[in-house]
């Protein structure tokens, strides 16, 4: 009986699109253009891609603010791969002090308007729009993995 | 993105075109402050021509809602697209802002 290659557990990802650039406010539209191409060439829609600009603007720009506060400028990176179903799946790095974003309380979108706060709406659109939602602590950088699937 | 600002029939109409993001709210806030700090009675914000917006310009749009309550002004927003209303009632802010799918009921609003 010939051998039967198994499926392996995890599909097969193709890395698509690699930027690495100093964590600064300047180079958000460097992310947002290679991730939109990407999600733009693999066919996602228009309102899927600005999704996709959306969650990955919110991880950016909390990199920029905050992982690197009392110590010296570094870097943001940011991989996007896809795997045989077409869909991305993206990871954001940085060497900056470990912080898990996805425990990050939930925003109370019920409060008026006096206590009303914008913080914390990043992570949350992620968790809404994207999949596989996860943080890890790996060498000493922190990653957000997300997948983005071809609907919300 | 391009912010345009106009008086119509004294009301302070702030025409956003194009995108919202981190690397261009902090302008938008600073003209925004412009408008608010004339005491105006009523503001405004077409969204029509807006394509993208995030919780940095969220933070614009509630920061002028704040500031505008406590000069007795108000501030509504009109024809956001929908996927920029999506945006608007995903983050829980359409429950406190007052947005209008049109310019006329926005005038009258």
């Amino acid at each position: 009986m010939p051998k039967i290659f198994e499926k392996p557990n995890m599909p097969e990802l193709i890395v698509i699109s690699e930027v690495k650039l100093p964590a600064a406010l300047d180079h958000l539209r460097e992310f947002l253009d290679a991730a939109a191409s990407c999600a733009h060439a693999h066919g996602f829609t228009a309102e899927r891609v600005g999704e996709v600009e959306l969650v990955i603007e919110e991880a950016f720009v909390n990199i920029a603010s905050y992982a690197y506060e009392g110590q010296p400028p570094g870097t943001a990176e940011m991989v996007i791969k896809v795997d045989e179903a077409g869909d991305l799946h993206v990871e954001l790095i940085d060497e900056g002090v470990p912080f898990d974003s996805t425990a990050v309380a939930e925003p109370d979108l019920e409060a008026d308007i006096d206590n009303r706060k914008i913080g914390g709406l990043g992570i949350f659109f992620m968790k809404q729009l994207m999949d596989d939602v996860s943080y890890s602590r790996e060498d000493g950088k922190n990653i957000l993995r997300f997948t983005v699937a071809r609907t919300a | 993105m391009e912010v345009k600002i106009e008086k119509k029939d004294g009301i302070d109409v702030i025409s956003l075109n194009g995108r919202l993001d981190a690397s261009n709210a902090p302008v938008f806030d600073e003209k925004m402050m412009d408008v608010l700090s004339q005491k105006p009675g009523k503001v405004i914000v077409s969204l029509k021509e807006l394509e993208y917006v995030s919780s940095a310009g969220l933070r614009v749009f509630l920061a002028a809602a704040k500031e505008i309550k406590k000069i007795d002004g108000r501030i509504v927003f009109a024809e956001p697209a929908e996927h920029v209303f999506k945006v608007l009632k995903m983050s829980g802010l359409d429950t406190i802002l007052k947005i209008y799918k049109s310019m006329d009921e926005a005038v009258s609003g």
